[in-house]
């Protein structure tokens, strides 16, 4: 690194974009890494599911968790690796932009271009954070913490953030038909959460401008159902078998990540249920959560 | 109830104090601040079992100061507390690994009993690890 001027402010912008070089190089050395190591995934088939889904039409259920392991273990490596440096370059951006905020680059015409560039920066990187912390939430091994849990609890606590959120464009009612002879089940509270309000998320977002989501729960068996269906745009039946896999995503390019249903099957499947989806072009969609009540094997 | 210890950071100093009031009322440890920067300060030298952190502060936010608490201490269990309806802030909390989002106003006696279960978990997961030091070690 050299330093051009001996003024602290200008040596100070100057370090912090080596940094950031530095740290972009990284970047793009990992990222092909991590793409890669998500595409073994996606030659997976699916297994077609025996469940009764809410919505009728093609349904798809995958489970393979035995080729989840050493992919998750390589995704997670890389993925802590790229915290650190994106950590560095996100701190690096915010002191740049700072600086560029004061005397004497305030005054100088040239620093809004760059202000501009170096929020653009910030933006990005905290994007990417976003999409390590997801890549980390679906490699994430640790085994579930097993508590006796009330999943109609869940269920309305869940229902209640996503209707309370304000939806500016459109208009979307969510049902709750909750079945209160349901037992406690054996499970992950957190776990569980993350993956019904990233269903029911979804459920909204795949209703255009107004429409129902329907959110109920019901015993089956050694089994408790949890069954979330809209009756948004649906899912065409080519798709229905690459909707788990990681990075793939419909949603308009920059708003979702793709990794949200692999979070929630990786999850469902380690607290050992299945998450299967049933759905009918411009119809309907269900996803069902199915977990035991005595928890996952391993538990008990 | 067995004693605890409870970290609320919320910006607004009204709810951080009738909480930590109402906390030791119930025979747990509480404290409080209104930052999240004040919170990791004081996690530095002092350790909790459970935090009560309110998602909308100035500052670091309630997802930063969280992101940064389970860096230095996976093990401390959070309770998000939020405003407004954010299904997406929700989903990244959780994904951080919070125990709970929830929605304000909630009453005391709901907080206190996701307060007890948070702590649970905590003990769970203490238990857990303290059983695979005894099997895992090597033998002399």
């Amino acid at each position: 690194m050299f330093v051009l001027d001996a003024q602290p402010g200008l040596t100070a912008v100057l370090c912090a974009l080596d940094i950031g070089v530095r740290c972009s190089i990284v970047l793009g050395v990992s990222c092909p890494l991590v793409l890669a190591s998500m595409a073994l995934i996606a030659d997976v088939e699916s297994e077609k599911s025996e469940d009764v889904p809410r919505c009728g039409g093609p349904q798809s259920s995958i489970s393979r968790t035995d080729i989840w392991s050493p992919v998750n273990a390589l995704s997670a490596g890389i993925a802590h690796e790229i915290n650190n440096p994106l950590g560095i370059i996100g701190q690096e951006a915010q002191l740049l932009k700072y600086l560029l905020e004061q005397e004497p680059f305030a005054s100088i015409e040239a620093s809004a271009g760059c202000l501009e560039s170096v929020r653009e920066i910030v933006r990005q990187v905290d994007r990417c954070k976003e999409i390590v912390n997801k890549l980390l939430s679906l490699a994430r091994q640790s085994d579930p913490i097993i508590q006796r849990t009330d999943i109609n609890t869940i269920v309305v606590e869940m229902a209640n953030l996503a209707e309370r959120q304000n939806l500016v464009d459109k208009d979307v009612k969510i049902v709750r038909s909750l079945r209160r002879e349901l037992p406690l089940v054996h499970t992950d509270p957190p776990l569980v959460r993350q993956v019904i309000l990233n269903l029911i998320n979804n459920a909204i977002q795949a209703i255009e401008k107004k429409g129902t989501v329907a959110i109920s729960t019901a015993p089956a068996g050694e089994w408790v159902e949890i069954a979330i269906t809209d009756d948004g745009c649906g899912i065409p039946q080519e798709n229905m078998s690459k909707i788990f896999t990681p990075f793939y995503s419909t949603k308009p390019h920059g708003t979702g990540t793709g990794l949200g249903l692999a979070i929630c099957r990786g999850i469902v499947e380690r607290l050992g249920g299945q998450l299967t989806v049933g759905s009918e072009v411009g119809k309907c969609t269900t996803f069902t959560v199915r977990l035991p009540v005595e928890g996952p094997a391993r538990s008990r | 109830m067995e004693k605890f210890r409870v970290l609320i950071v919320d910006d607004e100093d009204d709810f951080v104090e009738t909480m930590v009031k109402r906390l030791k009322s119930k025979g747990l440890e509480a404290e409080g601040v209104n930052r999240g920067h004040a919170a990791l300060e004081l996690l530095r030298h002092k350790e909790f079992d459970v935090c009560v952190l309110d998602v909308r502060m100035p500052g670091m936010d309630g997802i930063e100061t969280l992101r940064e608490m389970k860096k230095r201490d996976p093990s401390l269990e959070v309770i998000i507390l939020t405003g407004h309806g954010s299904v997406e802030s929700g989903i990244q909390g959780l994904q951080l690994g919070a125990y709970n989002y929830v929605m304000k106003p909630v009453p005391f006696p709901e907080l206190l009993e996701q307060i007890v279960q948070a702590y649970e978990r905590k003990v769970i997961e203490e238990e857990r690890r303290q059983h695979r030091l005894v099997h895992d070690a090597p033998e002399l």
